[in-house]
């Protein structure tokens, strides 16, 4: 997939909307970034991917919700919570990125999920797409797009 | 004073991607601040140079047992590999694969060899970011004050 497409297929699953968000702790003590109309999971292990994708999501409409591996993200759909997309992280302790998306769509989980890695195997795009995910992308490509995005067209009618 | 700043940051900065310190993913990172202040690239450097250090020291730790927890280092080394690439650190996650390499043949004497030199491409690094912040912090103040 081309940049071009990658980031059109990235920003369909964005918010529609673009405004400022503030960063709280909400009542299950996961961080969110508040307050606005669309939820996005994100599920990453690692501190500092954790300040980066707040940093990129940072001026869209959502609500950023965080959690630090695959089955805290199970343990949150399990308990009635729901969001407009996940971005599911490949390696993580106790559960992984793939076990966690299959196990999601199990569940019943319909929202989208975008598979993130640092790498680009092939083999780790065939695992998520067969464990249910709808995307994968490397995290650099994400980082680009978003960033590579015009203003107020930075989201596109997707969720 | 400004500008003499910014020519020292612009060459600091071309030859750590000349060199193979930093990669694209950095320039990136560096976008998320254009025009404005250095403080979340400060915040990022610092978060990734902190972790990064108590990892290679529990590391060390791990291999100087008499029996080594290959599993245990291993998974500090995807940490620093995993951190590295997000900030753009390429040298530094080269090493980083190396020590893995050393993990899954069970190899104490190669990863004790890959994990000096990941504590070597880890200092080498973290001096020339100490400066790039100080010099980044430089610009935006003055530009700031004007």
């Amino acid at each position: 997939m081309r940049k071009n497409e990658n980031r059109d297929s990235i920003l369909g699953h964005l918010p529609a909307a673009f405004s400022r968000v503030v960063i709280a702790r909400n009542r299950q003590g996961c961080i969110a970034m508040t307050s606005s109309s669309k939820k996005i999971l994100l599920v990453e292990d690692m501190d500092i991917n954790r300040v980066l994708m707040r940093k990129l999501m940072k001026g869209l409409d959502a609500e950023l919700h965080e959690v630090q591996n695959g089955e805290m993200a199970v343990d949150y759909f399990e308990k009635g919570n729901t969001c407009d997309l996940i971005f599911m992280d490949k390696e993580m302790p106790i559960m992984d990125g793939h076990e966690a998306t299959r196990l999601l769509r199990i569940l019943g989980v319909k929202t989208p999920i975008i598979a993130l890695s640092a790498g680009d195997l092939q083999s780790d795009r065939d695992l998520f797409i067969q464990a249910g995910a709808n995307e994968y992308q490397t995290k650099l490509i994400l980082s680009a797009a978003i960033l590579s995005a015009p203003n107020g067209n930075r989201s596109v009618q997707g969720i | 004073m400004a500008a003499f700043a910014q020519e020292q940051l612009d060459a600091l900065v071309n030859g750590m991607y000349r060199e193979g310190f930093l990669d694209e993913q950095f320039q990136q990172i560096r976008a998320l601040d254009e025009g404005g202040s250095p403080d979340f690239l400060v915040e990022l450097l610092g978060l990734f140079c902190a972790d990064t250090d108590r990892m290679l020291n529990e590391a060390a730790l791990l291999l100087n047992q008499p029996i080594v927890d290959y599993k245990k280092v291993d998974a500090y080394f995807h940490q620093l590999k995993g951190s590295s690439a997000s900030v753009g650190a390429h040298s530094f996650k080269l090493t980083c694969m190396l020590v893995r390499d050393s993990c899954d043949k069970n190899d104490k004497e190669s990863c004790l060899e890959a994990l000096n030199l990941a504590k070597q491409r880890f200092y080498e690094l973290s001096k020339r970011l100490n400066i790039m912040i100080q010099l980044e912090q430089a610009v935006y103040a003055h530009k700031a004050g004007k």
